[in-house]
């Protein structure tokens, strides 16, 4: 049997990350990477942007292409994964090759939901997860022609955007009262949703898609009021679920999603997990969660990989958070956004439409636990460190509402000390 | 090691600095020779003020799009790229623009950048900018054709010194006092 040192299955965020994590320790031990998928390390993050023209193959791939050779990594590309066998240490690929590892990490990552509505399955409805569902999305687009979003999170308003972009006329369509209600706010939401508007997507709240219709294929959507929208691509953007399976046959501890300890350790040993399938910690509330976003995969897999090579590296939590930009507008939501009143939180925010501001904190006991910047985000990243750094932030609260506010105030108001620090410049 | 030491009680706030880099980032990188309807680069760090005053318009109202350019004594903060080891803006970037290289330096290859602003939403000193445009981050890229980077030979205070592996300091190391700069 083939064997390795190392054998991750996955090669996006968290299987690259943990190659980087090893590789920063480890500068031989052999690597081998798995993946289903045939194609060199690539970000599904950008799908939408190669619909929508802004990037092409090359573009899609967030490591160049002899990334591997010069790493000393070995690609099984275009390979399924069929079994875990634990009590050999080995995997089996589809054809029967078997490989055996000392260490293995699962990057399973996640798939897209499909509502179990009538019509799902005919020709023109579409998810977008990979490469090969942005290809065939990106054919079916036509100018002119109508597409209908189900669902209003990260995926589905960038697949909205991006068909736009192809001159289609969109609508979006949303169970929620607000878009982005995962990450955002309700005042944000409004915003956001306002510029979508203003620049010719159509977005409906509050309103479910209960059939697909058309005879041979997507011809339109039927909502529950009974109206029928024309639409000849129709995309589920309704979330992700952990691709657990080949964990749950293992028999690997598993959740919503492969429940990982702080060192990134399944229930099994030598066995990790990392990125969207890891149900891994959250850095505010401490319990397990899946944060399934692309930073924290890298983090993860970074983690995972250090502690595969015999180091012992803590993770030290999950934080919600996301970056969109539409139509010029940018956003960035990190942390607990949303909260419910009398629940000990307190909430500051400034508001301005006609600056297209919006900026909003979110405090426990004089520490951030969430934030919002919309507009004006050059200082949303000294957010997410003071909610990492658990500061007491009660001297700058007013400050930092105000688009002026940056590092600076943080040092010179005491909140981090700072009198002189070091960079290395080679 | 080569190291970049930034003395905070230092900095008088004069953004010597701040020009340097822009004008490092400016063909032809001579300022008296720049044509200033040309596209210049603007600078990849910034000086900035850490006072808390809040600036509000004569009706009471927040004012918008005006950053603080008089900076109170001892209020002057440089905000560079820390070029840390654990670089939080590179594990966030999605499409693999924002690279750790070699010599220690995190540097941007804009060709491959989504203007996703990825980033941003990451580093916890803020130190990564945008371009007024909003077409482009703005980041420290160490001024690679340089010995010492050009912020550092522009201060003229000590508030920017670069130590070398034989323990030289190249950088303006004597104590500057000066008064009435308010």
């Amino acid at each position: 049997m083939e064997s390795c040192k190392y054998l991750i299955i996955g090669n996006s965020a968290a299987g690259i990350g943990t190659c980087e994590g090893i590789r920063r320790v480890d500068k031989e031990g052999s690597i081998v990477v798995i993946s289903d998928e045939n194609m060199p390390a690539y970000c599904r993050c950008l799908t939408s942007y190669f619909i929508g023209g802004k990037v092409t193959e090359d573009g899609l791939l967030f490591r160049p292409r002899d990334y591997y050779e010069k790493n000393k990594i070995t690609p099984i590309l275009g390979k399924k994964v069929l079994k875990i066998n634990p009590a050999e240490n080995c995997i089996e690929l589809e054809g029967g090759r078997r490989i055996a590892y000392s260490q293995l990490m699962l990057g399973l990552g996640a798939s897209p939901v499909m509502y179990d509505i009538p019509g799902k399955e005919k020709p023109g409805v579409y998810v977008l997860r990979t490469y090969e569902d942005a290809k065939k999305i990106s054919l079916a687009a036509k100018p002119g022609k109508k597409a209908a979003v189900l669902g209003g999170g990260l995926v589905g308003l960038k697949s909205a955007d991006a068909l736009h972009h192809r001159d289609m006329e969109v609508w979006i369509i949303v169970t929620s009262p607000q878009i982005m209600s995962q990450t955002m706010d309700r005042d944000g939401a409004d915003i956001l949703r306002k510029q979508l508007e203003e620049n010719g997507l159509h977005v409906m709240t509050e309103m479910e898609v209960v059939e697909i219709v058309g005879k041979d294929r997507a011809e339109g959507v039927k909502l529950k009021d009974g109206e029928v929208l024309p639409a000849e691509i129709v995309i589920f953007a309704k979330g992700v679920r952990p691709n657990v399976k080949l964990a749950k046959e293992a028999g690997i501890a598993c959740d919503y999603g492969i429940t990982v300890d702080a060192h990134m350790r399944t229930s099994v040993p030598n066995i990790y997990a990392a990125g969207d399938v890891a149900e891994a910690k959250d850095f505010i509330s401490g319990a397990k969660y899946i944060h399934a976003i692309w930073p924290n995969a890298v983090e993860q897999g970074i983690v995972a990989g250090k502690n595969m090579t015999g180091q012992d590296v803590e993770y030290e939590g999950g934080i919600a958070m996301n970056s969109v930009d539409l139509f010029g507008l940018m956003s960035i939501a990190v942390g607990q956004t949303r909260v419910k009143k009398d629940t000990g939180f307190e909430v500051i925010s400034l508001i301005s439409p006609e600056h297209r501001y919006y900026r909003k904190i979110v405090l426990k006991d004089d520490v951030i636990v969430g934030s919002v910047c919309i507009g004006c985000i050059e200082s949303a990243g000294v957010f997410s460190g003071l909610i990492r750094k658990r500061a007491n932030v009660a001297k700058i609260k007013e400050a930092m509402l105000r688009d002026d506010f940056d590092y600076a105030k943080v040092v010179a108001q005491g909140v981090v000390e700072d009198k002189e620090h070091f960079i290395k410049c080679g | 090691m080569k190291r970049i030491l930034i003395k905070l009680d230092k900095c008088i706030g004069c953004r010597s600095c701040e020009l340097a880099c822009a004008v490092e980032h400016t063909p032809p990188q001579d300022l008296a020779v720049m044509n200033p309807k040309e596209r210049r680069s603007l600078a990849r760090m910034r000086v900035r003020s850490g006072s808390i005053e809040i600036i509000n318009d004569q009706e009471g109202k927040p004012v918008f799009g005006q950053p603080r350019t008089k900076i109170p004594k001892g209020m002057a903060y440089p905000i560079h790229c820390r070029h840390c080891d654990e670089p939080k803006c590179v594990e966030a970037c999605m499409s693999g623009a924002l690279v750790k290289q070699e010599d220690g330096a995190i540097r941007h290859y804009g060709s491959g950048c989504v203007r996703c602003w990825m980033c941003i939403m990451a580093c916890p000193y803020g130190a990564i900018l945008i371009d007024p445009k909003g077409k482009s981050i703005l980041k420290c890229d160490l001024c690679p054709s340089r010995e010492v980077p050009a912020c550092v030979e522009a201060c003229k205070t000590g508030a920017l010194v670069v130590h070398l592996d034989d323990d030289r300091v190249i950088g303006y190391e004597t104590e500057v006092i000066i008064e009435g700069l308010d």
